[in-house]
């Protein structure tokens, strides 16, 4: 079973990449949260059944542990500022536009809550409102009532 | 700059950052293998130990009450320290049955795979139970803190009255008794609540904050639902 799993997580390991880019602002917060997804990833597969597809049940374990997942008093990051993280990191390797916008969507992002941070990972993934309901547990009606909330939070954030 | 445009920095993002972190399976295997207990797993161990460090409390407590103090007694021991002593084990038993069975039933629905919302009570309801073993573990130290001080303090009292010659009571009425004892009824009061405050604060300091966020991720749940 373990070969199995290792297998079907180092082909969709992408998904745990992209909740851990969204909930941590170090690479050390990043080290500790995909272990601990992998963790918990390989503690539920026994009760993974197909009556979900396989990426829609990695996204709900995912993002459960990530809005879950129990911080030491460590240091806090510097939230309003851009020089810490992971988006710090990868915002060299990008042209200008691309790095601001890059910028503007880390800022936007560190300032949601857990729960808004999951609604928009699945929006900027293209999932649709019956996908992220299914993924997050809620009702398809919350998650269009949070995601025009989410977007007008955005809208304020960019235009600042 | 429009909400797509966050879309396509995102698509960008993403996929640039997912082939940086890129794991092969061998480093996966590995990260398996030394994988360190999570949070609620270390909560767990703890309890067990809590429940374990109980049993022992509970032994102790009748090893001593019922072996050595029985020895050491200059006279019978008198019936309302007794019974001081037999509810201190009753309680202990008891929090030790009410802890088994509060602790099964809430991390009996515990999962990753469940929805977000049952995710968050259920480690909030562990937590609880966690705290109420924490309370009562702090419950049952000070509760043997204070039955041995006070047995202690009316052992002193017969001591001295052996040695004077006189009866427990004349003694334990004489004004310089009264202040004695007086004192160590204020010094008892304030090291058990100093060491109450003491662990309490640990506590919060702890897990404050954590049940905290979790309770506010649940109040934000049922917001709208």
């Amino acid at each position: 079973m373990e070969k199995e799993f290792v297998q079907i997580i180092s082909q969709n390991q992408g998904i745990i990449h992209k909740v851990c880019s969204i909930y941590c602002d170090s690479e050390e917060d990043r080290r500790d949260l995909f272990q601990e997804i992998l963790a918990q990833l390989w503690k539920s597969f026994p009760s993974f059944r197909n009556e979900a597809k396989f990426t829609t049940w990695m996204y709900r374990v995912a993002l459960n542990t990530a809005i879950t997942s129990f911080k030491k008093n460590k240091r806090q990051p510097d939230k309003t500022g851009i020089e810490v993280g992971n988006f710090q990191l990868a915002v060299e390797e990008y042209d200008h536009e691309t790095e601001e916008q890059i910028k503007l969507l880390h800022q936007a992002i560190t300032n949601l809550s857990g729960i808004e941070k999951s609604i928009v990972l699945l929006y900027l993934e293209n999932k649709k409102y019956e996908e992220i309901a299914e993924i997050t547990g809620i009702t398809q009606n919350y998650v269009r009532v949070k995601m025009n909330r989410i977007k007008k939070k955005l809208k304020k954030y960019m235009n600042h | 700059m429009e909400l797509k445009d966050l879309k396509s920095a995102w698509d960008k993002f993403s996929s640039n950052d997912a082939s940086k972190h890129q794991l092969g399976e061998e480093a996966i295997y590995e990260m398996l293998k030394k994988r360190t207990r999570n949070f609620i797993e270390r909560i767990d161990r703890n309890i067990r130990i809590g429940v374990v460090v109980l049993i022992l409390l509970a032994l102790f407590f009748t090893f001593d009450d019922v072996l050595l103090s029985s020895d050491m007694s200059y006279q019978a021991t008198p019936i309302w320290i007794q019974l001081m002593e037999g509810a201190g084990i009753l309680f202990i038993v008891g929090s030790f049955v009410y802890f088994l069975i509060s602790y099964r039933l809430a991390t009996k629905d515990y999962s990753h795979s469940n929805d977000l919302s049952r995710v968050l009570t259920s480690i909030i309801r562990i937590l609880h139970v966690y705290r109420k073993l924490f309370y009562m573990a702090l419950g049952i130290l000070l509760l043997i803190l204070s039955i041995s001080f006070i047995s202690g303090m009316f052992m002193g009292v017969e001591l001295k009255a052996d040695e004077l010659g006189t009866n427990v009571d004349a003694l334990s009425t004489a004004p310089p008794m009264i202040r004695m004892i007086a004192i160590g009824v204020v010094v008892l009061l304030l090291v058990i609540s100093g060491l109450f405050f003491l662990f309490r604060w640990g506590f919060r300091k702890l897990y404050g904050n954590y049940i905290f966020k979790l309770k506010a991720t649940l109040m934000e749940l049922d917001e709208i639902e």
